[in-house]
């Protein structure tokens, strides 16, 4: 059972490497090219933020754990919210809410964006991001539709 | 919906917590249910009224 435990951690340790590799690989790039061009321009900064992002998420994750372990009773406690159905009912409800919200902000963007005039690449970019929600919505209502 | 559970539970002199953990759900929760703020699903209806040992029609009053 513990090595199970240990096993689905090791992922996690796995992230806090690899996170923190990437971040001193962008710091590095930064440090050998610091006015690069082509792909050298954006190379490191991406380095940087995805290494901060994956070493910091995993890092939390590893946090969470321990004090869980620690705590079992917390375990138990948190497990329990994050099961519990009106909680569950409550993060649907609001995430129907903000996608509802984020559809008038998409298009109030688009607008924005076309008045600013920027490159009309820019703006179908914008369009297929923003009209990719619907066939996401479309896709789910008919999974959902088969399974319930 | 209405339902009987504050009652029920006062009845029997359980806390709110206490009701929580033996139905694996949040104290809120069960505020909520007491409160007619939520409705729970015929899941959470079912180990309500297998706690108390009643039907659920015991517990939660449908009105149309």
């Amino acid at each position: 059972m513990r090595r199970s435990i240990d096993r689905g951690r090791g992922k996690w340790y796995l992230g806090v490497t690899l996170g923190f590799l990437l971040f001193c690989i962008g710091l590095f790039l930064t440090w050998l090219d610091a006015d690069g061009t082509g792909i050298m321009r954006t190379l490191p900064n991406i380095c940087v933020g995805l290494g901060a992002g994956i070493f910091g998420g995993s890092t939390g994750i590893i946090i969470r754990m321990y004090l869980l372990d620690k705590d079992p009773q917390a375990g138990k406690q948190a497990e329990i919210e994050t099961n519990d159905e009106r909680n569950m009912a409550i993060i649907r409800r609001a995430k129907a809410q903000a996608f509802d919200l984020m559809v008038i902000v998409g298009a109030a963007s688009l607008i924005v964006f076309s008045l600013l005039q920027v490159d009309v690449y820019i703006i179908l970019i914008l369009v297929a991001a923003y009209l990719s929600r619907f066939g996401v919505l479309i896709f789910f209502i008919n999974k959902y539709q088969k399974e319930m | 919906m209405k339902n009987r559970l504050e009652e029920l539970r006062k009845q029997r002199n359980i806390k709110q917590e206490e009701l929580a953990a033996a139905l694996e759900v949040s104290r809120q929760t069960i505020s909520a249910l007491e409160n007619g703020r939520y409705n729970p699903s015929i899941t959470l209806a079912f180990k309500v009224a297998r706690f108390f040992g009643l039907s659920i029609e015991d517990i939660f009053i449908y009105e149309e």
